[in-house]
């Protein structure tokens, strides 16, 4: 799991497979990094190609311990299938997504 | 050998005469590193005075050899034989190039008589190293004793651990058992429909599940579900949503003996209340469940559904022609209070078959890590539809299983097959 601090935003950059054991290996890293930041989260999907719920799970909530501390959560770069997981999940309404970093950073810029 | 005769601590009595005298009783012999002096259990009629280089003394134990001493130029060995007249009690052996006087028995006895503060001193190295080896065997039983205690130790955690894992392994047994109660103990009847359906946790409980509820008006409620992970922290959740969500369907009419409006109503406020219950009440945990929750009238081959974020069942046509899936996309439950539903409908042709399946089913993976994947799912399904519901779930259960070839379970599989005869 890498983590880099670009400008108030902590971009976190997901392992390719987020099963029970991919989740398992980065969840604890994952929520230190995240309540320690507090702010403007972004986790970067473009590498995942496999999410179990519990990779779900996990991003909830992340998304939800930050929100209580005023800060957000973003996901980019869902891979084809990943975005088709959160949409028929409906997933996509819990968190903002965006096509690729770029686009999320920008999109906390405003 | 006089002079080093003096040097010897055990004839530092001696007079030159007695020195000169002894000189006289014995011989030299000299011996190269690695030979033996004497072999342990020999009979032994000679002393032997270190004049030169070391010698150890070597006992054998369960066909090993002991370094029980090692002795250098003064020392004198050899000589308990001589005193007791009993076979040697250890070997001796040169540990590098030595020389050794030579003294024989009788020579040895008479030296004895002839100097008493010789015999005195001989007592005494005699005692002094009966008490070494005393002390020595002493701490050498402290230490043996030391470990047999902490092997005991070990081995009594060892046992207590393994008692509390057979207790755990206990409990999980009986956790099973309880839990198969949670899934219908047999399949109702339908006229002119068939049912079956097939459930396998990947651990010894599980956090998938099917449900079959029988509704007024005949009506049957369908449920598939699956809780986030697996194990145990799902199987909790199992259990508490079926229950949630069985009550909720059937309470309003058993409790009140009225039939609920209309089937509608039933299924988006059992969902609701469902769902509102185990986000306000287990929110912290972050846990979720996806469901799809159907309730077919069988009049009318109408089925009214939610899909709560689970995989969209399928159904498949007479002859597997066309397989579409059941749109209707909510988040799961325990997510959101207060969320509502929104009740979806479709008729079921003559002949078609509804499939509703976990991703432990999609995603069961071989033996190396590739999934089944939906695609093969769904050929199997086009393939085989023509046979019975009962059938179609054994197919399906045996091709997930063959393609799995003794891979580990990775997550728990549901399938249930609802058909409509023609």
């Amino acid at each position: 799991m890498n983590t880099e601090q670009i400008g108030d935003v902590l971009v976190i950059e997901m392992p390719n497979r987020l099963d029970a054991i991919g989740v398992a290996s980065i969840e604890s890293q994952l929520s230190e990094a995240v309540m320690a930041h507090k702010g403007k989260v972004l986790v970067d999907m473009s590498n995942v190609n496999f999410v179990a719920s519990l990779a779900l799970r996990m991003l909830l909530t992340n998304l939800k311990n930050v929100q209580a501390q005023g800060g957000d959560l973003r996901l980019s770069g869902l891979q084809t299938q990943i975005a088709d997981i959160f949409r028929k999940s409906r997933f996509d309404t819990l968190f903002k997504i965006y096509p690729d970093r770029d686009a999320a950073l920008t999109g906390y810029a405003e | 050998m006089i002079e080093r005769l003096q040097r010897i601590p055990l004839f530092k009595h001696f007079s030159q005469q007695e020195l000169e005298r002894l000189a006289h009783l014995l011989k030299e012999r000299s011996l190269k590193s690695g030979e033996v002096l004497f072999e342990q259990g020999a009979s032994g009629h000679e002393g032997y005075i270190i004049l030169d280089g070391e010698m150890e003394v070597v006992g054998h134990l369960n066909g090993t050899e002991i370094q029980l001493n090692v002795r250098g130029a003064g020392d004198m060995i050899g000589e308990m034989a001589l005193i007791d007249n009993s076979p040697r009690s250890a070997m001796v052996r040169a540990l590098c190039e030595s020389r050794v006087a030579v003294i024989h028995e009788e020579a040895f006895y008479a030296l004895l008589h002839n100097n008493a503060s010789l015999a005195v001193e001989m007592l005494r190295r005699g005692t002094a190293s009966l008490r070494t080896t005393s002390e020595r065997m002493i701490a050498g039983l402290e230490a043996k004793n030391a470990e047999l205690s902490k092997a005991y130790e070990d081995l009594k955690q060892a046992q207590d651990e393994l008692i509390f894992l057979n207790r755990i392994q206990e409990e999980m047994n009986v956790a099973r058992r309880i839990q198969k109660q949670f899934l219908p103990a047999r399949l109702p009847r339908l006229p002119g429909w068939q049912l079956a359906a097939f459930n396998r946790g990947a651990q010894a409980v599980g956090g998938d599940f099917f449900d079959l509820i029988a509704l007024p008006g005949n009506r049957l409620g369908i449920v598939v579900a699956d809780a986030c992970g697996k194990g145990v922290p799902a199987a909790l959740f199992v259990a508490l949503t079926r229950s949630l969500l069985r009550a909720a369907s059937q309470a309003p009419w058993m409790l009140q003996h009225k039939l609920a409006a209309g089937m509608d109503d039933l299924l988006t406020a059992a969902l609701w209340f469902t769902n509102d219950y185990i986000a306000r009440e287990h929110g912290e945990s972050n846990m979720f469940i996806t469901l799809f929750y159907g309730i077919l009238d069988p009049a009318t081959a109408t089925l009214s559904y939610v899909n709560a974020g689970h995989n969209a069942p399928l159904i498949v046509t007479p002859g597997g022609h066309e397989v579409r899936e059941l749109q209707s996309d909510t988040l799961p439950l325990g997510i959101i209070e207060t969320q509502t539903y929104e009740a979806e409908h479709v008729v079921l042709q003559p002949g078609e078959t509804l499939v509703g399946f976990s991703d432990g089913i999609t995603e069961a993976m071989d033996v190396v890590g590739e999934p089944y994947g939906d695609e093969r799912f769904i050929a199997t399904l086009r393939e085989y539809v023509s046979l019975s519901a009962e059938d179609l779930v054994k197919t399906i259960e045996r091709s997930v299983d063959d393609y799995a070839a003794g891979a580990p379970q990775a997550d728990d599989m549901t399938l249930l097959i609802l058909r409509r005869e023609f």
